[in-house]
């Protein structure tokens, strides 16, 4: 079974989180539409989105995706967005979010 | 008691505007948000808020972070809230654009909570203006720059940044009135007051002491002015 990736929050933020991964969820949704019309531009939109938020919850792993994600699609590199865009989809499905 | 200071955010990630929103409210901030330009500049009218943070990319349809900056420091209304610029960039260039723009601080994305707290409180004591108790002062005297926007044979209204009560004698010192031959009229405010603007009030004044000469003058600058 794949590792649960285990992220510790301030409970300051605990109100907000639940929106802010609903959020995530319709990114990667979009994503999905966007890989199969090669729309680089939405996505890369969302992912300069997703660079500046997922961190400043607490995220920073997914942040980092988001930057070089954001990367990839301002050098056209396809090969590299459709591998940052696999590692969104992973990290989301293994999110495992605690409080202290 | 200290009135609570109100914060108002332009970003177009709405996950940003919670975020912040919820730090700012966690610790006592009043915090208001927009997701485009025209509501910004709205907000600002409505809210009066103590300080602004500006996203540096603004999305589709929306001006720039730093021409939103650069518009609010023309702006005589606005130039003296204290703005910041948040961005993911840290090009050398941007901070130093935005400086030279006005904006008092530059805070990079990924936001961290104790960084933006500390600069938010810091900016907020530099600006804050001096509180006076009123329940311990009975007399208060100031001085402040303003426009007479009207005048007449009795009375002057006059565009500046403090709203009068009634029956306050006040000291003008005016070029203009002293050519109508002002100098021994004495002013006192009137009931009428009206906000125009954020901070900016107009406020009708009583004139005593015309002298038949100083009438004359004032019903021909009104006479010009209606031809």
């Amino acid at each position: 079974m794949p590792q649960a990736i285990i992220v510790t929050i301030d409970s300051d933020l605990q109100e907000i989180i639940p929106s802010f991964l609903e959020n995530r969820k319709k990114d990667l949704s979009k994503i999905e539409e966007y890989l199969q019309t090669s729309n680089w531009s939405h996505i890369e939109s969302i992912a300069h989105k997703l660079a500046g938020n997922a961190g400043s919850y607490g995220f920073d792993e997914l942040g980092h995706i988001g930057a070089s994600l954001e990367q990839a699609c301002q050098s056209n590199h396809v090969e590299a967005i459709r591998d940052y865009c696999q590692q969104y989809q992973h990290y989301m499905d293994h999110l495992e979010v605690k409080f202290e | 008691m200290k009135s609570k200071k109100h914060i108002l955010i332009l970003d177009d990630d709405l996950d940003i505007i919670n975020f912040m929103v919820k730090v700012f409210e966690n610790v006592g901030y009043g915090a208001h948000y927009a997701t485009d330009t025209d509501n910004f500049f709205e907000q600002i009218k409505t809210i009066g808020p103590h300080l602004l943070i500006i996203d540096h990319k603004l999305g589709h349809g929306n001006q720039d972070g730093l021409h939103v900056i650069q518009n609010l420091k023309k702006d005589p209304h606005y130039k003296n809230i204290p703005t910041f610029l948040i961005s993911a960039s840290t090009s050398r260039q941007l901070v130093t654009l935005a400086t030279q723009l006005g904006a008092e601080e530059f805070i990079k994305k990924p936001l961290q909570v104790n960084v933006l707290l500390q600069k938010v409180k810091k900016s907020l004591k530099v600006y804050e203006l001096p509180t006076i108790e009123f329940s311990e002062t009975k007399k208060v005297k100031c001085r402040s720059e303003g426009e007479i926007i009207q005048i007449g044979e009795a009375a002057l209204k006059i565009k500046g940044p403090i709203k009068f009560c009634e029956g306050v004698e006040l000291l003008i010192r005016s070029p203009c009135l002293d050519k109508l031959g002002c100098q021994a009229c004495r002013y006192k405010t009137n009931p009428y007051q009206r906000v125009v603007g954020p901070g900016e009030y107009v406020n009708e004044i009583a004139m005593k002491g015309v002298k038949e000469e100083t009438a004359r003058k004032i019903r021909l600058i009104k006479a010009t002015t209606k031809s």
